[in-house]
């Protein structure tokens, strides 16, 4: 029985990690002029310097996504629950706005600016979270949790809009943002994201029994001698810095932490520490094909990758919409 | 009638607050180890709310003894080795199997991050056999009925292999034949020297177990045996004296069926 299980797993695992080299090389070999493969002739520093670590960077961030998602469909029993739930990505959006703000008027190194600005999306994406767990009495209530994250998330989101509004010399690179891009990923980025990946997989593993516990309710988790608040903190910051990580690097990029745990659901039952890694996997292939994708459907315009994911993930949304109306009230029968 | 010695649980003066309402009032018990007891009342009695309290899940006045032992005096784990829960459905993911399900019952005997050993396997595969879920382990919690799900989760409950067992609506939407495996396995454990508290809405089937417990409005009731003229006056009482009593014999043994009117 088990040797079925963990089969499909592994071989749901080697295929994503088949194609997440496959997206890697053409990820390389893609350029402005879109999908020429025969360009054999490109710059070695070219690829090296600008394609290569966008690749790298949107493959990490759609890991980052993914294992986002995972935590909070787990964390929060519900299927529909996302990254930007805790209003995650507003926050950093607002603290980029207010970095890009504060630095438009210093005299200071590009390499300032762009670490600048990743720490207030850090900041805000706390900040977000911390006053979503405020506003809602703690993690304990949902619909409470769904609802505080929802009133954050406008309210950031509102304050942003203010600030374009008032500095209008901020409005193109905070636009870009919004519209989500990993076109200007760089090796540094990408060293940050694989460094918050490694340690954010490592922990939620580890933690990983709190949300198999939880799946069968908070009480079922607490009689099996789970640490249940504590872990649940900790799976939480989690959540929220990978969410920073990813966000504060490519912007706000929808959908791909919520396709991913399905898609990985779809094919693999089980444990959280399986499908948890999946996610991960699934969320750099997404992201990295979308990447692609975004760079050569109309080559040489290159479409922002955020944009993408928001249509094809909006269409997926629908469709888990649909499922979830046709699937009957309580269990699907068959007998034993 | 089995000889009961020693005490698995104690309660004394437990009180449980739902906001200003007080679900639980003042209630002081004693479970001794190898008896199966019913916790029988109406709705809103306050039977699930003791429950928790008794498996320390929810906030509560009062003290619990598990084995001689203060609540507090246990390390989470070993409490959770000795005292095994079965609430009743919560909404939860679907995606887990039926054989994780059961396996998360040793979850309490395993080191963090260890993967289960050859034993939690082997009680595992046991349980699921018990409760007759062996042959679709792999399934996922999704693809079952009601109750498969809640032999299931009865089958997770098992693999804990604790001294205590605490089940809140443990029958709901089990068929009669899976009715009938749940007595037996619950004699079974109670036989190993396991305590049984069962909260149970089928009255037939909770005058089966050694001793019943009657509650009505958060407050203790009655103690008694199933068969005791005082336990079915406690229990008509309760139940607005809607309750008609059938003597019947069982192997020249005297039981009695409540019928409603």
């Amino acid at each position: 029985m088990n040797v079925r299980k963990v089969s499909s797993a592994s071989q749901l695992a080697w295929q994503l990690g088949f194609l997440l080299l496959l997206l890697l090389t053409a990820g390389a070999l893609v350029g402005s002029e879109g999908w020429a493969w025969g360009q054999v002739q490109a710059d070695a520093s070219l690829i090296v310097d600008i394609r290569l670590p966008r690749t790298l960077g949107a493959c990490l961030a759609g890991a980052l996504l993914g294992l986002a998602g995972a935590l909070a469909q787990g964390l929060f029993r519900n299927p529909l629950a996302d990254p930007y739930l805790l209003g995650s990505a507003s926050g950093a959006s607002l603290g980029v706005a207010i970095g890009m703000v504060m630095l438009s008027q210093l005299d200071v190194s590009p390499w300032f600016v762009r670490m600048g600005i990743t720490g207030m999306a850090f900041m805000g994406a706390w900040l977000a979270v911390a006053l979503t767990l405020i506003l809602s009495w703690g993690v304990q209530h949902t619909l409470r949790l769904l609802l505080a994250g929802v009133v954050v998330g406008v309210v950031f989101g509102a304050i942003a809009s203010l600030l374009l509004v008032m500095f209008p010399q901020i409005q193109g690179s905070v636009q870009s943002f919004m519209l989500g891009s990993t076109a200007y990923v760089s090796w540094p980025a990408c060293a940050l994201m694989l460094g918050v990946l490694l340690v954010s997989w490592v922990v939620s593993v580890a933690a990983s029994p709190l949300l198999d516990g939880l799946a069968l309710g908070e009480f079922t988790a607490l009689s099996l001698g789970l640490p249940v608040k504590s872990l649940r903190w900790v799976l939480l910051g989690v959540l929220a810095l990978c969410t920073a990580a990813a966000v504060a690097q490519t912007g706000l990029i929808a959908f791909v932490g919520l396709a991913a745990p399905h898609l990985v659901r779809a094919r693999v039952k089980g444990v959280h520490g399986k499908t948890l890694s999946l996610s991960c996997l699934m969320g750099a292939v997404l992201l990295g094909g979308a990447d692609l994708l975004a760079r050569g459907l109309m080559a040489p315009l290159e479409l922002p990758v955020g944009v993408l994911t928001a249509i094809l993930g909006g269409g997926y949304m629908l469709y888990l919409m649909r499922g979830m109306n046709s699937k009957p009230a309580g269990g699907r029968g068959g007998g034993a | 009638m089995k000889a009961l010695h020693t005490v698995a649980l104690t309660a004394h003066n437990i009180t449980v607050m739902h906001d200003e309402f007080k679900a639980v009032n003042n209630v002081s018990l004693t479970l001794h180890a190898g008896e199966w007891v019913s916790l029988v009342g109406p709705n809103g009695a306050g039977k699930s709310s003791l429950l928790k309290a008794l498996a320390g899940l929810a906030p509560a006045e009062g003290q619990v003894s598990l084995l001689g032992k203060a609540w507090a005096e246990w390390n989470r784990r070993e409490r959770a080795q000795t005292l095994a829960w079965m609430g009743q459905a919560e909404a939860g993911q679907d995606d887990l199997t039926v054989y994780d399900v059961a396996m998360l019952g040793r979850l309490p005997h395993q080191s963090w991050l260890s993967t289960p050993s050859a034993k939690d396997h082997a009680v595992v595969e046991v349980a699921l056999k018990t409760v007759q879920a062996w042959d679709w382990r792999t399934r996922s919690l999704g693809q079952l009925s009601g109750g498969e799900r809640q032999r299931v989760l009865l089958a997770r409950a098992l693999a804990v292999q604790a001294q205590v067992y605490l089940m809140d609506e443990p029958l709901a939407g089990v068929d009669v034949p899976h009715q009938a495996d749940w007595l037996e396995w619950v004699r079974c454990l109670t036989e190993t020297g396991a305590a049984v508290v069962s909260v149970l809405h089928e009255l037939n089937l909770a005058l089966q177990a050694d001793r019943v417990w009657v509650m009505s409005e958060g407050r203790w009731v009655h103690s008694g045996l199933p068969n005791d003229q005082d336990t079915h006056q406690a229990l008509s009482a309760v139940f607005q004296n809607r309750l008609q009593w059938r003597e019947w014999q069982e192997e020249g043994v005297t039981r009695w069926v409540a019928l409603p009117k």
